[in-house]
């Protein structure tokens, strides 16, 4: 069975089935996969680095760890905002090439987790134009609204973190 | 009531709203969090990295501000 399932397309949308992290970006919401979650913490007081680009807000200390914060609404081009006491930093646990590195997102605010069945995902449809790096996994349907589903590792591609990286060695 | 009810809130201490407020936000993440750290058990994988020990030591502090500037609101009900 699990040989032929990965041709059929209803089973490649069960792949996508599972728990996501939902946050609040503009008045959009998002979700993530939770597996790729690894701390939700609220804003707190993030050490800029000089000549990084305007969405990477700079580093936290997590516990010893230092690690990269990036503010989510400016990678997406959306106008920045003030940070309230919802707004909240999600550590992730990003795929780059060199292995897995911890990165942190600042969103809105979190949601819930949900979770979702592969006929609750959908493809993401055609746009009619070419969208950058495919970061999105899919669109989930919940209670007559759209989420957002984005593939995390590709949303923080491993380009950022090489600039960064330069600049911080 | 409804009337002295809402006298009460506007006059009541701001305060004691943005400490209810705080109560909620870290109770809302520890729930977040509980969420994730069964979803990760789950699939076998290991949990968060963040205790969930420290995240109620978190709510600690504004749990014990709201002891004091709520409590004579509520007298006021009673």
């Amino acid at each position: 069975m699990t040989a032929t399932a990965n041709d059929n397309p209803a089973a490649q949308s069960d792949l996508r089935a599972g728990k996501y992290l939902t946050f609040r970006l503009a008045n959009e919401e998002f979700g993530i996969r939770v597996l790729k979650v690894r701390e939700i913490m609220g804003i707190q007081e993030i050490t800029a680095v000089p000549q990084t680009p305007a969405h990477i807000k700079g580093v936290i200390n997590l516990r010893g760890k230092v690690v990269p914060v990036v503010d989510l609404r400016l990678k997406f081009g959306l106008a920045a905002a003030d940070y309230t006491q919802r707004t909240c930093i999600i550590v992730t646990q990003v795929q780059g090439e060199s292995g897995s590195v911890m990165m942190g997102i600042v969103v809105d605010g979190v949601s819930e987790v949900l979770s979702l069945t592969g006929a609750e995902i959908e493809d993401t449809p055609d746009f009619g134009e070419e969208i950058s790096g495919s970061y999105l996994l899919g669109m989930a349907k919940v209670k007559g609204k759209v989420k957002i589903l984005l593939d995390i590792d590709r949303v923080l591609s491993t380009q950022d973190l090489h600039n960064l990286n330069a600049i911080l060695q | 009531m409804r009337q002295s009810m809402n006298k009460n809130i506007t006059a009541g201490d701001e305060s004691s709203m943005r400490v209810i407020d705080e109560i909620v936000f870290q109770a809302s993440l520890l729930a977040l969090h509980a969420a994730i750290e069964s979803a990760a058990n789950d699939t076998g994988r290991a949990g968060l990295d963040v205790e969930l020990d420290s995240l109620v030591e978190q709510a600690r502090p504004p749990a014990r501000d709201a002891d004091s500037p709520v409590r004579p609101d509520v007298r006021v009900f009673e």
